[in-house]
């Protein structure tokens, strides 16, 4: 294969991956960011890191873990910037982008429950419930030992237990 | 719940209430626009490139092999075909420390954030020929968190005599922090050291009244594994095992210094994914592997176990208690579980419970085609032979 067909099929499996991808990826980076438009920015952002990298990507490994490795990290950097940090990034039922029908109301509390933990139990709630990631891979993705998603996921059901039950309030995000 | 109505439930939470959230043609056509301006990285290298890189991992090949005795060691691997492996995982560093009494050099690192594990290697020598020397390792940080130690080789609690290459694994903390620290204390002993042992028969509260009329009496009393004791009364649990030793009077500290170094630099980041489709029977118990992955200095394994009754309680209500053992058939390489997390027993809609485990074997040290697992149970009475087995194959590489 010459370069420039290689460029082409790069061009078409981003192509395919966007389609496939663009919206649970969005979906995981709103949950992140708490912000439509920065969302969107971290998806383009993980399909170009994607792009760039692509040699790299193993055939046989999930392009979902990889993606959703890169969607991460991303989100993780944009949250570092100062001004995230400095903007209130609580979230409330009315700054959702309005549903195509409405949910029912234990579903919007847990979801809302969901992208209110603090972050690095929402790391794992969001790869292991949302994604349908197992905890090795979720593992990956973060970074971190097999036994801290298990006990991350503890602790996040414990929290969810308690948020959905009214009587603790969500760390601030 | 189970994990599985876990995830439904969630989705389709998510899934509804996220629903405003939708494709969007021109975040698509940004992507292809900016991807059409960006350069993939390109599979050619020119046959400079190919020479190149040989050059470097053999230099680097080289240049680890003179650091593996220290982590070979740790992991007992000199002599044996796998040491490869976990050569091309150590990285070099070179942070040195020269002292009053005691020079430090820390020689090599490995980092495995999938696994994660991380082991540490390096170099003490004593300055002064003839010199009594006692090291403690007082803590090893990573990112600011303490990281637990597994195992170690010349670690800790022992007489330098002389130029002695040291090493430790561990766990990782949970903070996922690079910059490690490791902190020593060299020490003087001014009393005399008198190896002791408990007699046979002897309680622990006469052992203890023992060694703290030798401490009066201005002796260092040393257990057979060179621990010395120290225990200087009421309070002194709150010091670390070094200032402890200060307290007695009987010791001096020549030295104390922290070694640092980012170890995530040039971190392991080679894993495989094992599996097995096939349920087994051990012990009555019915198991099912959910997911392996091995890395070069781990295997992680999610177990689900299914019973037909809530499984007895032997873990503070939590469930059964399993113990495995991993094997790599044709070599003699085998590990047991080092650590062991499990969640509460979940019932089903058959009316069976479901446990899930999670279990890490450390130091498989190879990626092997399969390999093989085995499985038994406490069962609130006796701790049962291992009686199912199964193998667990490679699904990628």
């Amino acid at each position: 294969m010459d370069t420039v067909n290689d460029q082409d099929w790069y061009e078409e499996r981003l192509e395919r991956m966007v389609n496939l991808y663009q919206l649970p990826l969005l979906r995981l980076c709103y949950a992140f960011l708490h912000d439509e438009e920065m969302a969107k920015d971290a998806v383009q952002e993980t399909f170009i890191k994607a792009y760039r990298n692509m040699d790299r990507f193993r055939e046989t490994a999930s392009e979902k873990t990889w993606l959703s490795r890169i969607a991460v990290n991303t989100c993780r950097d944009m949250r570092k910037a100062g001004w995230f940090r400095h903007t209130d990034r609580s979230i409330t039922p009315d700054m959702i982008p309005e549903p195509v029908s409405p949910p029912e109301p234990e579903e919007e509390n847990l979801t809302l429950a969901i992208i209110r933990l603090p972050p690095k139990l929402r790391e794992v709630a969001l790869l292991c419930w949302f994604q349908g990631m197992t905890y090795s891979e979720a593992a990956e993705v973060l970074g971190i030992s097999f036994q801290a998603v298990g006990s991350r996921l503890n602790r996040a059901r414990q929290k969810l237990r308690s948020y959905m039950e009214g009587c603790e309030d969500h760390e601030s995000v | 719940m189970n994990l599985y109505k876990e995830q439904e439930l969630v989705r389709k939470a998510m899934n509804a209430t996220l629903s405003g959230l939708r494709e969007d043609p021109y975040l698509k056509a940004r992507i292809l626009a900016d991807a059409k301006q960006e350069k993939p990285v390109l599979k050619k290298l020119s046959v400079f490139a190919v020479t190149a890189a040989l050059l470097v991992v053999s230099i680097t090949a080289v240049l680890a092999a003179g650091l593996f005795s220290s982590i070979g060691q740790l992991y007992r691997l000199n002599g044996k075909p796998e040491r490869d492996e976990i050569t091309r995982n150590i990285q070099q560093v070179h942070e040195r420390y020269e002292g009053n009494a005691a020079c430090c050099e820390l020689t090599g690192t490995v980092y495995d954030p999938a696994g994660g594990v991380y082991a540490l290697s390096w170099t003490l020598t004593p300055l002064y020929e003839g010199d009594s020397l006692y090291v403690v390792l007082d803590s090893i940080t990573m990112g600011g968190e303490p990281a637990d130690t597994r195992s170690g080789i010349h670690a800790t609690g022992y007489f330098l005599k002389k130029e002695t290459d040291c090493s430790v694994a561990g766990e990782l903390p949970e903070s996922g922090g690079t910059e490690c620290e490791i902190t020593f204390s060299i020490l003087r002993p001014s009393g005399e050291i008198v190896k002791v042992s408990a007699p046979d028969g002897e309680a622990g509260a006469e052992t203890e009244k023992r060694y703290r009329n030798m401490l009066a009496a201005g002796q260092l009393p040393m257990e057979g594994d060179g621990w010395i004791y120290c225990h200087t009364g009421k309070g002194g649990e709150n010091l670390s095992y070094s200032d402890q030793l200060l307290e007695t009077g009987l010791m001096e500290l020549t030295d104390r210094f922290t070694l640092k170094a980012d170890i995530g630099t040039a971190g392991v980041h080679e894993t495989r994914t094992y599996a097995c489709q096939e349920t087994f029977v051990s012990d009555g118990y019915e198991i099912r592997i959910r997911s392996c992955l091995v890395t070069p200095f781990t295997a992680k394994l999610e177990i689900e176990c299914m019973t037909d009754t809530r499984p007895e309680d032997t873990a503070n209500g939590t469930g059964t208690k399993l113990k495995l053992k991993v094997e790599v058939p044709g070599t003699e390489i085998w590990s047991r579980n080092q650590s062991l997390t499990q969640s509460c027993p979940v019932l089903m809609e058959d009316g069976r419970w479901s446990t899930l485990f999670a279990l890490d074997a450390q130091a498989l040290l190879v990626f092997p085609e399969a390999f093989r697992f085995t499985a038994g149970f406490h069962d609130g009475a006796r701790f049962a032979d291992c009686s199912g087995a199964v193998t667990i194959r490679l699904t990628d590489q």
